[in-house]
């Protein structure tokens, strides 16, 4: 079979007649510690290779605590190396899968380790290490679930979208607090923290197309578990490109509506219901 | 392909084949025939698949060469033109065929997704492993 991109398959190089760069860096450094804590932090990176650096270093610098696994989703650049000279477990997807799948291995490999946590990190700097205290704090609280929004009161709205988007994500926010009887400011950030229900919900299914962090919400509540979120300071991203073009971004939220209608017509009733209330 | 041997007034018309287009279909439906088993015997082709297409082949055939069945499937469908009758189940079954195809691309989808996660994920681990000089030191907890 020809060689389609050798970059496809990077990191493999023992895939059949591809033929790839050595992997310049499989080794870890000596104090790595890619086992520690009882708390992961999942960062799924898609050629992040110039944001990665500044996110490792301050994450590491301000939560040394927490363990971390790098997804690279089938990055064509240099981003597993990278992530592996900071001494972190780096998971390398042979091909991009898009964000879901890429935080599914996250997930997966946090339940298959024993973690009892996991915090979504963005590796483009969107995400400030200090607010994963708030995270965790909700976690205390009782929560199976923390959603990090940008939009709530304490929460600095340095973060801008532009109209539409902000129209489209007003939409998807009211059906989905109509359909989970709950009060979300912002359905679709990326900084969450799960607990062990969760991850193990999420090991086994996770919405694995765009805009999955809505659909995984949905999920969550339908499953019985709780909810909550939590206002954070959102930054502006330090480097690449934000993955959303508009004809995609369009299709995607359609899809979106569609299934979100079809999991909400088959949703079951919560799974352990108290007794003696009927309300 | 189909010439309809009466004019288009009065009753609905009889549906025939002239003896030339039966002889196209035949050969048509021949060359396909072994297309298909051409395929399955290289392995290009799952044998459920290769069954789909043989019985959705001797239907045709079997169409082509009784076409008085499409007329009485027409009249009892109150269908005036018995092509259109064809028309119909043509286009509804192969919408059905889409759909099932789809349904297995979704399965496929869902099993490539989990051995690329679960690559990724045993390749880490053995990276991470393979460094250390005790792997007893670095605990790991299997469910």
């Amino acid at each position: 079979m020809a060689v389609v991109t050798s970059a496809l398959y990077r990191g493999y190089p023992d895939y059949p007649g591809v033929v790839t760069s050595p992997d310049t860096n499989t080794e870890l450094p000596r104090e790595s510690r890619v086992r520690r804590s009882s708390e992961l932090v999942i960062i799924p990176a898609w050629n992040e290779q110039d944001a990665l650096p500044g996110t490792l270093t301050e994450l590491q610098r301000v939560r040394p605590d927490l363990d971390v696994i790098v997804v690279s989703d089938g990055s064509t650049d240099d981003t597993a190396a990278i992530a592996r000279s900071f001494g972190v477990m780096v998971a390398e997807l042979p091909f991009n899968l898009g964000i879901g799948g890429a935080l599914q291995t996250g997930f997966r490999y946090a339940v298959r380790h024993g973690y009892q946590r996991a915090v979504q990190f963005d590796a483009d700097g969107q995400h400030d290490p200090n607010e994963i205290a708030t995270l965790f704090a909700a976690l205390d609280a009782g929560a199976d679930m923390v959603v990090g929004t940008r939009f709530g009161e304490g929460g600095t709205v340095e973060y801008r979208v532009g109209p539409v988007r902000r129209g489209a994500m007003n939409v998807l926010r009211v059906m989905m607090n109509t359909m989970t009887n709950s009060n979300f400011s912002d359905t679709s950030s990326g900084f969450r923290a799960f607990d062990l229900a969760v991850l193990k919900l999420f090991a086994q299914t996770y919405p694995v197309e765009f805009m999955d962090s809505t659909e995984s919400l949905l999920q969550v509540c339908n499953a019985g578990l709780r909810a909550v979120e939590a206002p954070t300071v959102i930054r502006e991203r330090q480097a690449g490109t934000p993955s959303t073009r508009h004809f995609r971004l369009v299709f995607h939220y359609l899809r979106l509506i569609v299934t979100m209608i079809a999991q909400w017509s088959f949703r079951r009733p919560p799974a352990l219901p108290t007794p003696g209330s009927d309300s | 392909m189909n010439i309809a041997t009466t004019k288009l007034v009065g009753d609905p018309p009889s549906f025939g084949l002239s003896t030339p287009a039966h002889i196209m279909v035949l050969i048509v439906c021949a060359i396909a025939a072994g297309f298909l088993l051409r395929l399955l015997r290289r392995r290009q082709l799952r044998g459920k698949y290769t069954l789909l297409w043989i019985v959705t082949g001797v239907v045709v055939l079997a169409i082509a060469t009784f076409p008085g069945a499409i007329d009485r499937v027409a009249r009892s469908l109150s269908i005036y033109s018995p092509p259109n009758a064809l028309f119909l189940l043509a286009i509804a079954f192969l919408l059905l065929i889409c759909v099932y195809f789809s349904y297995e691309l979704t399965r496929l989808e869902e099993r490539t997704r989990f051995l690329a996660e679960e690559l990724a994920i045993l390749r880490g681990e053995m990276l991470a492993t393979e460094t250390k000089p005790n792997p007893a030191e670095w605990p790991v907890t299997h469910d």
